[in-house]
């Protein structure tokens, strides 16, 4: 009987072992492979070739060239404009034209060649998916600070923001299941905004520039947890912030008393153009988080367990 | 239906082969139109000598193997081809004297099929006298690269059709796979047959091979099933496509391209000669005549980008293309033709004198010339955006 009873608590014990051994082994989380939207190879020589007399060489922002300048056009790899529109919308404006008179319509593309022109558009630059990476859908608002809120920007700033730095878009991101195909967008409408719960955010995440090596502008990306601290800096690849990024990553908070200067004697001139975006940022972020509040005000806690039940 | 699917199968055979043939007309009746310039097609890969399959195989000796040793460029006769040239020898031999091209008559391979295939039935060979009558055979035509390769796929009750354009891909060369997907329905429809396109799918290409992988999105395209996915392969080999579901339903399948190499025998797909017009996926607009050409002046620009690329040589072809612009104006600017006609005429002495810039200050220079050449004349005359480019580099915008 003793021994029966010893055989089946080393059975036991065994198939504890094996079960931590698999769990050990087994991903924490199921890596999402990303999948190309086109060919980068291509989309540069198309971009050389279409492109690149209005929209210059692509390199940085891509600074629109003086005749582009006249014709009204846009510093194309921005960023803050590529995550506000999901590829299908940018399909659509390359294959039919935009919206300005100097926009044409490039009709004699198909949608993979204009899927070749996104892919290599969104190359490089720092994106909403490498500050949350199991990101399941996401919000884009432009916030413009005014009273209280500038007031404060700039006195964390240190000096008058312009009128430039006023404005700020805000994406607010959502955790949950995710798409195959990524995060999604959703459209600023109360209905597709209603579904996303504010128990399922995950963050904030706001797109800077800050010059590199040779003086020029580079795009970055500025991860804010939910407590508006700093969880991850993002830079393009010519920038480089890896002696900043410990006085920033990890500082500030929703109260304004813990929000301060970052400083950093490796890199002064980076901390305090970080401190700037942080100071327009986490003032853009408050705004977005209150609407958010306004929006759930009235749901009821067990909403979700109902409508699930129903 | 059954009858009727198996005669549509047949016609599309013999399509098939016709379309192998160069001198056969293009089954749509629309070839891509390109410009003759000097030196071929720009971007087209020197292609080897390759004799051509069918005619010669046939009157010297009906065996397989025979056929094999007729075409020592061709190592993996297609499918589709094959059976053809194997299945009619009679008549192949009665038309022999008649067709009469060529390095089939020559007897070199003959001995060497007799004693590999001595069962086959001789069909008599009346084409012996043939050689001493012709004078000379006639220099084999070097082949035009191929423009698509196809390869006709299944899984389960789903049937692919990937067309691999160019069919003959090249390492650092865009490569363009269209795939038609279908599904078998369960039951036919009397109207829309036995199959149906599979829409809406999520699918995605995965490129493995020698050099890094590469997975890519699957983008639909205009027509209903249709998809399609642009590659640029590293390296030379054997690449294997791998077709899969991102979500939902689709097919799971793969097959081999061969980039630098020829096409896989074991990929049961056929050649395509020439390019048959794809119905819809392009603009509604009529074609502009300039635009085939642009492709091409297009292809050869990016050329001059590559290291070891004749500069001087793709230089003239560049400047003749140009020079055969004028007159050519774009029907909505028939009223600035003259504009056009110097613009086009000093872009190709502009063109020629970059390209005949040694390598190391060649991009600087051409990137002087798409500024001041290629922009001024493209955001009148293409985009429409601008009205008076006399200024340039100051613009007026077209007030509309």
């Amino acid at each position: 009987m003793g021994s029966l009873m010893h055989s089946a608590v080393e059975s036991k014990r065994l198939r504890t072992a094996l079960l931590a051994g698999l769990l050990l082994l087994a991903p924490a989380s199921r890596a999402v492979e990303p999948a190309l939207i086109g060919d980068k190879t291509h989309g540069a020589q198309l971009w050389r070739l279409e492109c690149a007399g209005c929209h210059g060489d692509g390199h940085g922002f891509a600074e629109p060239t003086a005749i582009g300048r006249a014709l009204g056009a846009h510093r194309l790899r921005d960023p803050e404009l590529l995550e506000a529109r999901s590829d299908d919308d940018l399909i659509a404006v390359i294959l039919k034209g935009g919206p300005g008179a100097g926009s044409p319509a490039f009709s004699h593309y198909n949608a993979l060649d204009a899927g070749d022109l996104i892919a290599w558009l969104r190359a490089g630059l720092p994106s909403l998916q490498e500050v949350f990476p199991d990101a399941a859908a996401f919000t884009d608002k432009r916030y413009t600070l005014s009273g209280p809120a500038l007031t404060r920007a700039e006195n964390l700033a240190g000096g008058e923001l312009s009128a430039e730095e006023h404005e700020l878009a805000v994406f607010m991101v959502y955790g949950n299941e995710r798409p195959p195909m990524g995060a999604r967008l959703i459209a600023q409408d109360p209905v597709s905004l209603d579904a996303l719960s504010p128990k399922d955010r995950k963050g904030f995440v706001v797109f800077g520039a800050l010059k590199d090596a040779h003086g020029e502008l580079q795009p970055l990306a500025m991860g804010l947890a939910n407590d508006f601290s700093v969880l991850k800096l993002v830079p393009a690849p010519g920038l480089d912030l890896s002696k900043v990024a410990p006085a920033v990553v990890g500082k500030g908070g929703r109260e304004p008393g813990k929000r301060k200067e970052f400083i950093s004697k490796a890199a002064p001139a980076q901390a305090a153009a970080l401190t700037r975006l942080y100071a327009r940022a986490v003032e853009a972020i408050a705004i977005a988080s209150k609407e958010e509040s306004d929006r759930h005000l009235f749901d009821q806690p067990d909403s979700s367990a109902k409508s699930g039940a129903h | 239906m059954r009858s009727m699917a198996l005669l549509l199968t047949g016609i599309a055979l013999a399509s098939a082969a016709r379309a192998d043939d160069p001198a056969a007309p293009s089954q749509a009746g629309a070839p891509v139109s390109a410009a003759v310039v000097p030196g071929g097609p720009a971007g087209a890969p020197a292609n080897p000598v390759r004799a051509p399959v069918m005619p010669t195989a046939a009157p010297a000796s009906p065996a397989p193997a025979a056929a094999k040793s007729a075409t020592p460029a061709k190592p993996a006769p297609t499918a589709a081809t094959a059976p053809v040239v194997a299945a009619k020898p009679a008549s192949a031999a009665a038309t022999a004297p008649a067709a009469a091209p060529v390095p089939a008559a020559t007897p070199a391979p003959a001995p060497a099929a007799s004693a590999t295939a001595p069962s086959v039935a001789t069909p008599a060979t009346p084409a012996a006298p043939a050689p001493a009558a012709t004078p000379a055979p006639a220099p084999a035509k070097p082949k035009a690269p191929l423009a698509e390769a196809v390869f006709q796929l299944k899984q389960g009750n789903y049937r692919v059709r990937a067309t691999v354009r160019p069919g003959e891909p090249q390492p650092g060369q865009l490569v363009e796979l269209q795939l038609d997907i279908t599904q078998a329905r369960d039951i036919s429809d009397p109207m829309y047959g036995d199959d149906a396109s599979v829409e809406n799918a999520q699918l995605v290409l995965t490129f493995t091979g020698p050099g890094a992988k590469v997975r890519s999105s699957v983008r639909p395209l205009s027509d209903a099933g249709s998809y399609g996915v642009h590659w640029t392969p590293v390296n030379k080999g054997l690449w294997t496509a791998t077709l899969a579901p991102l979500a939902g339903k689709g097919p799971s399948l793969s097959f081999e391209i061969g980039v630098g190499v020829p096409m896989p025998a074991s990929a049961q797909g056929q050649e395509v000669q020439e390019t048959r017009s794809v119905v819809g996926s392009r603009s509604a607009r009529p074609a502009q005549p300039l635009t085939p050409m642009m492709r091409q002046l297009s292809m050869r620009w990016l050329k001059l980008l590559e290291s070891g690329t004749d500069g001087a040589r793709e230089g003239d072809a560049i400047g003749a293309l140009l020079r055969t612009m004028p007159g050519r104006v774009p029907q909505a600017f028939a009223t600035d033709s003259a504009e056009f006609d110097e613009l086009a005429k000093s872009a190709a002495t502009a063109a020629e004198a970059a390209a005949h810039t040694p390598f190391a200050g060649r991009d600087a220079a051409m990137r002087a010339v798409e500024l001041n050449s290629c922009t001024r004349c493209h955001v009148k005359f293409r985009d429409g955006v601008v009205q008076d480019i006399s200024h340039w580099p100051e613009v007026k915008p077209w007030a509309r």
